[in-house]
């Protein structure tokens, strides 16, 4: 790893460091082993100094302390003498051993030992002649010249051999100096390539330290990282052990199971979901352990609210060496999806349905090359073609040239148009070689980006339609030319009616006015019969008037413009019973009369036909000694109805049909007067309002007459 | 009675209608003054002094009593050429006729007609209406100035 690789040039300076200071250590302790061994033998200069010197002074005292005794002859002054005497071979020996290492010093001392040892015996000399001789053989032997020279030569020797230490020190002292300066130089550089080496390893482990602290941070701001994006992921993250045990698992997991991540830890699915689910889920877990491969699969988890399909990605952790680890698993809830795909399914498999059940013919065809890659069921069945057949074809391919042609241009025009083609009729040729007509729409539809990717068509078989159409329109001129022939009949019939009116009234008149004028000039002189006679005369032009003027009530109400109002029918029956009332007077009648509605239609005939149904009701009670008349209504089918009933003759009901015709009679004018319009009047009203008439009865059982009117009716011709 | 009986013209081209018109006038005697013409032609022609008409008394009658249907130029007709004129325009004309048709009464109303009656077939009912019209327009109406008046 890249620290450790970085620690190395650290470590060579930090070892080279210690070796330069275990070099100046060994340096310093060599030096200072050298400056002492220099003090040594500084000393043993000063030592050698100082013995050459006492040897002098020994010398010295040797001599004067003769000279004394020569001088005094004392003896006291002969003590320096001994004290020399004694003194000088000691020294000589101390000398010797001091400079034992020095060849040089030793030949001087060598060159010395038999001066001194003269010269000691030359003073022996003196003082016996002082002693023995006197003053003078004494004198006489010092100032010889031997003794003198004595003295100088080993006054020479003691000096060079003085001036041999000190020249030895000197060079010594010189040699020390230069080794000592030399050393210095080498320590001050070694601890200054010491400083700097240590400072830059210094430096180096600062650096070393701050980035490690550094990828510290960064590792655990990564870990931090990690775990938000596990926990805020929408799939449950887990990392089990090769036992399934779970050692990591993301927050997501507590949304679908009843159990926290922290509890979860360790335990394995067996802990988590029944036996059966979990056994499922591990032995997929197995299989990816076994094949060491990632596995992904759908599957069924029961979970908090329910069995929920989720998408488990499953794959092995490896260590270093390859060996599978730990078992890695992400898991998405595909539920919703799965229930979208289905929805999506069944709403296709609905719309195909729809499309394959809607009983016209329904197709698709490419926009390019207008080859079919739609037909329906009922287009099959129309066509006789089967989908097989015709999907990838075109209209070519089955059609004559002039309708494939006429089909394939108005493709065309509907793409380049975008819109809906509604063609209302069109011939096709089936199968079987008949010829039908459709009513067709083509319509573009539409890809992605808007350009029109197919045609579609719907076809409705229109042949029964049309053949039924133009059998209607055959008909319809038929009843034209009929109507027209009617309307001309209707009118010759009003023209004659209105003859009627006009023309058979004047010559009535005229037999009428001429009777009455005879009879009043003739009263006088005619018998009973021809005054009979004269009265017939009368009543049948009378009765004969009647009938006209009733045709012509029955010939106005089928012409005459008719109102439409509101009738309230209670106050007209009112007011007609009051009109009667002369009529009856003397006759027993019980009015039985129901609350009546307010009808629509027009005042005066609804009026007329009430006053036609009562009268008849009057007229044909006449022979019962107590007469029941009921007025009432009841509703049917939203029709009012409106009947009178009567406790009268009545009527045979198999002549009933003829009861409404004009001039129908069921009984002898004799025994009912009446011209047989009425009815037939009440039924051209009730007709013009749009209602029905009819009649119950049977003979001396009285009879109802009835009427209906529509609510809110429209008025008819 | 002192009746102010005043001229009427009668246009009525059934013989036999004239005669029992004239028979209900005369019942009354209300008949001193009335002029039978046979077609709506005649009728102008009287009123305008036009063909053997021309040298007439002057003086409108005081009551025009029109039959509907008649040669040449019928009632409605008539009646439209009256109320156009600016001389005959204010005398009173009544429809004495058999039609009952209500496009007839309603023409002659749109006319300006000031009454319209319809013959009875039986006689004595017929005598009662010519008799009320012949009082009332020959007797108590007050015609307008131009109407011929006699004493009697």
């Amino acid at each position: 790893m890249k620290p450790r690789l970085r620690l190395k040039p650290g470590i060579l300076g930090f070892g080279l460091a210690l070796v330069l200071l275990i070099g100046a250590s060994w340096l310093s302790y060599r030096t200072t082993g050298r400056l002492l061994e220099a003090a040594q033998s500084r000393q043993h200069t000063e030592d050698v100094i100082s013995e050459v010197q006492q040897v002098l002074a020994l010398v010295v005292d040797l001599e004067s302390g003769s000279r004394g005794f020569v001088i005094t002859g004392t003896d006291r002054f002969l003590l320096p003498y001994q004290a020399a005497v004694e003194g000088i071979p000691t020294r000589i020996a101390d000398l010797r051993m001091l400079t034992a290492d020095n060849p040089r010093q030793q030949r001087q001392i060598e060159a010395l030992d038999p001066l001194l040892k003269e010269k000691m015996a030359w003073t022996d000399g003196t003082i016996s002649r002082r002693r023995e001789k006197g003053l003078e053989a004494a004198a006489a032997w010092i100032g010889s010249e031997r003794g003198r020279e004595l003295m100088v030569q080993i006054r020479e020797i003691l000096t060079s051999m003085e001036e041999e230490e000190r020249q030895l020190s000197i060079g010594r002292d010189l040699a020390l100096a230069a080794s000592t300066s030399r050393m210095n130089l080498a320590l001050l550089t070694s601890a200054a390539l010491s400083l700097v080496l240590l400072s830059a390893v210094f430096i180096a482990h600062e650096r070393e330290v701050r980035e490690r602290r550094r990828a510290e941070e960064q590792a655990t701001r990564s870990e931090t990282r990690l775990q938000a994006i596990l926990d805020h992921s929408p799939a449950i993250i887990y990392v089990q052990d090769l036992d399934g045990r779970v050692l990591l698992v993301s927050r997501r997991f507590e949304y679908f199971y009843p159990m926290k991540v922290e509890e979860m830890i360790g335990k394995t699915v067996y802990d988590l979901l029944p036996k059966e689910a979990a056994d499922a889920i591990r032995a997929n877990d197995l299989r990816v352990l076994q094949t060491g491969t990632p596995l992904t699969v759908e599957e069924k988890v029961p979970q908090n609210d329910g069995v929920h399909t989720r998408l488990l990605t499953r794959f092995p952790l490896r260590d270093a060496t390859g060996a599978i680890y730990a078992l890695g698993g992400i898991s998405t809830d595909v539920t919703e999806r799965k229930r979208a795909e289905n929805e999506v399914r069944e709403t296709q498999v609905f719309l195909d349905s729809v499309v394959e059940n809607i009983p016209n013919m329904i197709f698709v065809k490419r926009a390019g090359d207008l080859r079919f890659v739609r037909l329906n069921r009922a287009g099959e069945e129309l066509l006789g073609h089967s989908r097989e057949a015709l999907i990838g074809k075109n209209d070519h391919d089955f059609f004559p040239k002039e309708q494939a042609d006429a089909f394939t241009s108005r493709d065309r025009e509907v793409l380049e148009s975008r819109t809906l083609l509604d063609i209302p009729e069109e011939p096709i040729e089936t199968k079987d070689g008949r010829r039908r007509f459709l009513h067709t729409k083509k319509v573009p539809l539409f890809d992605g980006s808007g350009r029109p990717a197919f045609l579609l068509g719907i076809s409705e078989d229109i042949t029964e339609r049309k053949m039924a159409l133009e059998e209607i329109e055959r008909l319809n001129v038929a009843l034209r030319q009929h109507s027209a022939q009617l309307e001309s009949a209707i009118k010759e019939l009003e023209s004659f009616s209105y003859s009627v009116s006009h023309d058979l009234r004047a010559p009535l008149r005229h037999i009428s006015g001429f009777t009455d004028l005879l009879r009043r000039h003739a009263e006088a002189s005619l018998d009973e019969k021809s005054r009979g006679y004269l009265d017939t005369i009368a009543k049948s032009s009378k009765r004969m008037g009647e009938l006209i003027d009733d045709l012509l009530v029955f010939s106005r109400m089928g012409r005459a413009e008719m109102g439409l109002a509101r009738v309230p029918l209670g106050p007209i029956v009112a007011e007609i019973l009051g009109e009667i009332q002369q009529d009856v007077k003397g006759r027993k009648i019980d009015w039985r009369i129901d609350p009546l509605p307010e009808v629509q239609g027009d005042h005066a005939m609804l009026r007329q036909v009430l006053v036609n149904l009562i009268s008849n009701a009057v007229k044909y009670t006449g022979a019962r000694p107590e007469a029941r008349i009921e007025i009432g209504t009841q509703s049917s089918n939203g029709d009012t109805v409106v009947f009178v009933r009567d406790n009268g003759v009545g009527f045979d009901p198999r002549y009933a049909h003829k009861l409404f015709g004009v001039f129908q009679r069921l009984h002898r004018a004799d025994q009912f007067e009446g011209t047989g319009i009425g009815l037939a009047n009440v039924r051209r009203i009730i007709h013009r309002h749009g209602g029905k008439t009819w009649a119950e009865g049977a003979p001396d059982q009285g009879a109802t007459f009835y009427f209906s009117l529509p609510r809110h009716q429209e008025a008819t011709g | 009675m002192m009746t102010e009986l005043k001229r009427i013209l009668l246009a009525e081209d059934d013989a036999n209608d004239v005669e029992l018109t004239l028979a209900a006038l005369g019942e009354h005697r209300l008949a001193n003054e009335v002029v039978v013409v046979r077609d709506g032609a005649e009728a102008l022609d009287y009123l305008c002094h036009r063909g053997k008409f021309e040298g007439r008394a002057n003086g409108n009658p005081a009551l025009v009593l029109l039959d509907i249907k008649m040669p040449k130029v019928d009632g409605l007709e008539v009646l439209r050429r009256i109320r156009s004129d600016e001389k005959l325009r204010r005398i009173p004309v009544v429809m004495l006729t058999s039609s009952r048709e209500e496009r007839d009464v309603v023409d002659s109303y749109n006319l300006g007609v000031n009454a319209y009656v319809v013959k009875p077939v039986a006689f004595h009912e017929f005598v009662e209406s010519v008799k009320s019209l012949g009082v009332f327009w020959a007797v108590l109406n007050e015609p307008p100035p131009e109407s011929v008046q006699r004493k009697k």
